[in-house]
């Protein structure tokens, strides 16, 4: 009898609520650090502050889902009175997966996918994918920790390895680039949308995580574009993509290449944010249709792969980038509003909800 | 029940032999398949002919040679190609083996491949962005080479002041500068340790005098700590150079470049006459990288800091300023 509960509860608790919020933390942070890796070409030191303005700005975008998340299960209910808007949210991370696969096809260089070629060590990746999606986001939420410290590790080397190659006459208080900067931080960080779904399920201190990870996102971030303008300098020229050039520059053992480091990180990134994206998918076909639900990850992901073979990668960057306000900000604002009207109706009526007074910003 | 723990089980075992076989590097190419290379030279100078096949475009219509030393090697090997790939696939079949560039510490050039060959090396190949240049011609060096001892030369002089640090990834960097000039160290017969050469970007090159590479030394970057002899009226004398910070400026137009030293127990005497040595040099390697129409101690990254963008013509030298503060 107990053997059956416990199978019962595997299937019927593969997304269930985070632990702690550390995982929710490492998860976040780490499918957003796979976006700032793929920062297309540098345009000036002004992106440096572009980026930091742009995480202001997230901070207060950010400010009805915390609000909304902390009642929670608001958003499933929600979505499953409008099942269109579960759509959207379904069709946005589909295209924000495509997205990633598109970016590991062209950011991708040659040296940091070493197989028998970029074609199969992508099947490789899409396989491993496979893999980790049909775990469920439990199990990916429990492995972020550990990512977490070779990601840390990486950072670290990639530092020491810098540290020498830094020279700040490259870097000139102008505006070049801020707007530049601006944009690509906030076209970049679809997990904000993510972090939406997912604080709905979280269980315990999720302005602390979501505080941390839009914080440390936007230090990593800053620290990447620092590096690769005081230490590429004009080689940045060769490449679409500093933080390549920069891995490439950055060898702090003359004995020994950190290449292989990078590759880990750089993969183990990528599944990790493919991985968040197969697992919210799940969850949301789960609440909205759920005689699909076993089905959900494998499909998702073949979902995913389907749009970034039939999209550009402008479509998917102009939409993602599009419906990112509109899903993060707008749509819990939205719900929030409409929560607060409804206590008000109630208050009016003689029932006075408190809690929802206070919560409201 | 028992028919789905068996489908586990399988799954498993599946998956098991997918890691194994796919995600390691079990089904790569063993260690001795690769071939590491400690010095790599690149040139399209026939060897018979003794000069480029077209000196006007480097290393564009050329058939490369590429010669290669492997480490604990004394003799270098050689195969020629089309193009880098080609040679280094030839390479592969005359080495028995993979060529892996990674960890090679010394590139031989002789001025017919420059900028856009380096950077398929570095970008494509994977060599070390620390590897060191020298400027040589390949087909002598490789017949006798010792890259062990080059290497170790080029890194001593740059510890003690008697060169400036160069290596690949700077070398790139200032062939895209407005002046399309690199400074590359050059092996030298009269001289115990290496010359430095503006190698430019057509594979023109002119070599600094003793003064000028010492100069350079000073105006390239800031330095560690060293001891310098000075010839002083009671003769030689040694000095403790503790630092030396370099610190660049631009005011009306006007470049300045201030260079704060700190010296260990010294008299002011003797500083007066390090301030004067150094500012000899500097000026001698200012005045020669002008002579050469070469950018090699940052003045673009400071004119562009500025937006002084009308400075920025390859044919009007830069007004320069050079102090030097002891402390």
């Amino acid at each position: 009898m107990s053997k059956i509960n416990l199978n019962q509860d595997f299937n019927k608790n593969k997304f269930s609520k985070f632990s702690n919020s550390g995982q929710l933390f490492c998860i976040l942070l780490l499918s957003g650090a796979w976006s700032v890796i793929c920062v297309p070409a540098l345009s000036g030191t002004g992106q440096i502050l572009g980026s930091a303005a742009g995480c202001l700005m997230q901070i207060l975008l950010c400010l009805p889902m915390l609000a909304l998340a902390r009642q929670s299960g608001s958003f499933e209910k929600m979505i499953k009175s409008h099942k269109i808007l579960g759509i959207c949210y379904i069709l946005f991370f589909l295209l924000w997966g495509a997205q990633g696969f598109l970016q590991l096809w062209d950011a991708a260089p040659a040296q940091l996918l070493p197989t028998s070629g970029k074609f199969t060590a992508a099947v490789l990746i899409t396989l491993t994918c496979l893999y980790t999606s049909s775990c469920g986001l439990r199990a990916t939420a429990r492995s972020a920790p550990f990512v977490m410290g070779l990601f840390l590790l990486s950072i670290a080397v990639l530092i020491l390895g810098a540290w020498k190659r830094i020279d700040l006459s490259r870097i000139d208080l102008e505006r070049n680039g801020f707007w530049d900067g601006v944009q690509v931080y906030n076209s970049l960080s679809g997990e904000l949308v993510t972090a939406f779904v997912l604080l709905d399920k979280a269980k315990t201190r999720k302005n602390a995580a979501m505080n941390s990870y839009l914080l440390s996102k936007a230090g990593f971030c800053i620290l990447i574009l620092f590096l690769s303008i005081t230490v590429n300098g004009r080689l940045s020229q060769f490449t679409d993509y500093p933080f390549f050039m920069l891995t490439t520059l950055s060898q702090p053992l003359q004995g020994q290449r950190a290449d292989a480091l990078y590759i880990l990180v750089f993969v183990m990134l990528f599944i990790l944010h493919i991985t968040l994206q197969t697992g919210v998918v799940g969850h949301l076909v789960e609440v909205l249709f759920p005689a699909l639900n076993r089905y959900a990850a494998p499909a998702s992901l073949a979902g995913m792969l389907l749009f970034a073979w039939f999209l550009n990668p402008g479509i998917t960057q102009g939409i993602t980038s599009t419906a990112l306000p509109v899903l993060a900000f707008l749509i819990p604002l939205f719900i929030r509003t409409k929560q607060f009207a409804k206590s008000i109706r109630k208050q009016n009526a003689g029932n006075i909800p408190k809690q929802d007074q206070e919560n409201f910003i | 029940m028992r028919n789905q723990f068996k489908l586990n089980l399988k799954l498993n075992l599946i998956l098991c032999l997918y890691f194994c076989i796919f995600l390691t590097g079990c089904s790569s190419e063993s260690i001795a398949d690769r071939v590491y290379t400690q010095a790599i030279g690149l040139t399209t100078k026939s060897e018979k002919a003794g000069n480029s096949k077209n000196p006007e475009n480097p290393g564009e219509s050329g058939i490369f040679t590429l010669y290669t030393q492997e480490f604990n090697q004394d003799a270098g090997k050689s195969v020629t190609g089309a193009d880098i790939p080609e040679v280094l696939r030839l390479e592969q079949a005359v080495n028995g083996g993979k060529v892996f560039t990674g960890h090679t510490e010394l590139l031989c050039l002789d001025g017919t491949c420059t900028l856009k060959q380096t950077e398929n090396l570095l970008l494509e190949q994977g060599l070390s962005p620390a590897c060191k240049i020298l400027y040589t011609d390949p087909a002598v060096y490789f017949k006798n080479p010792d890259s062990t001892g080059t290497v170790h030369m080029i890194r001593m002089s740059e510890q003690n002041g008697l060169l400036s640090s160069t290596e690949l990834s700077t070398a790139l960097a200032e062939w895209q500068g407005f002046r399309k000039t690199a400074l590359i160290p050059m092996q030298k017969e009269s001289q115990d340790y290496p010359a430095l050469v503006f190698l430019h970007q057509d594979g023109t090159c002119q070599e600094l005098s003793d003064a000028a590479a010492k100069g350079m030394y000073w105006l390239r970057r800031n330095t560690e700590s060293f001891t310098m002899t000075l010839a002083t009226p009671d003769g030689t004398q040694n000095i403790f150079i503790s630092s030396c910070k370099l610190k660049k400026t631009i005011k009306n137009q006007v470049l300045n470049y201030e260079i704060t030293i700190k010296t260990k127990d010294s008299s002011p005497e003797l500083q007066g006459i390090l301030q004067k040595e150094i500012l000899r040099e500097c000026h001698a390697a200012v005045s020669e990288m002008n002579q050469a129409k070469a950018d090699v101690i940052g003045m673009q990254d400071v004119l562009e800091h500025e937006n002084v963008n009308s400075k920025l013509d390859p044919n009007i030298d830069p007004e320069l300023k050079l102090s030097v503060i002891i402390k």
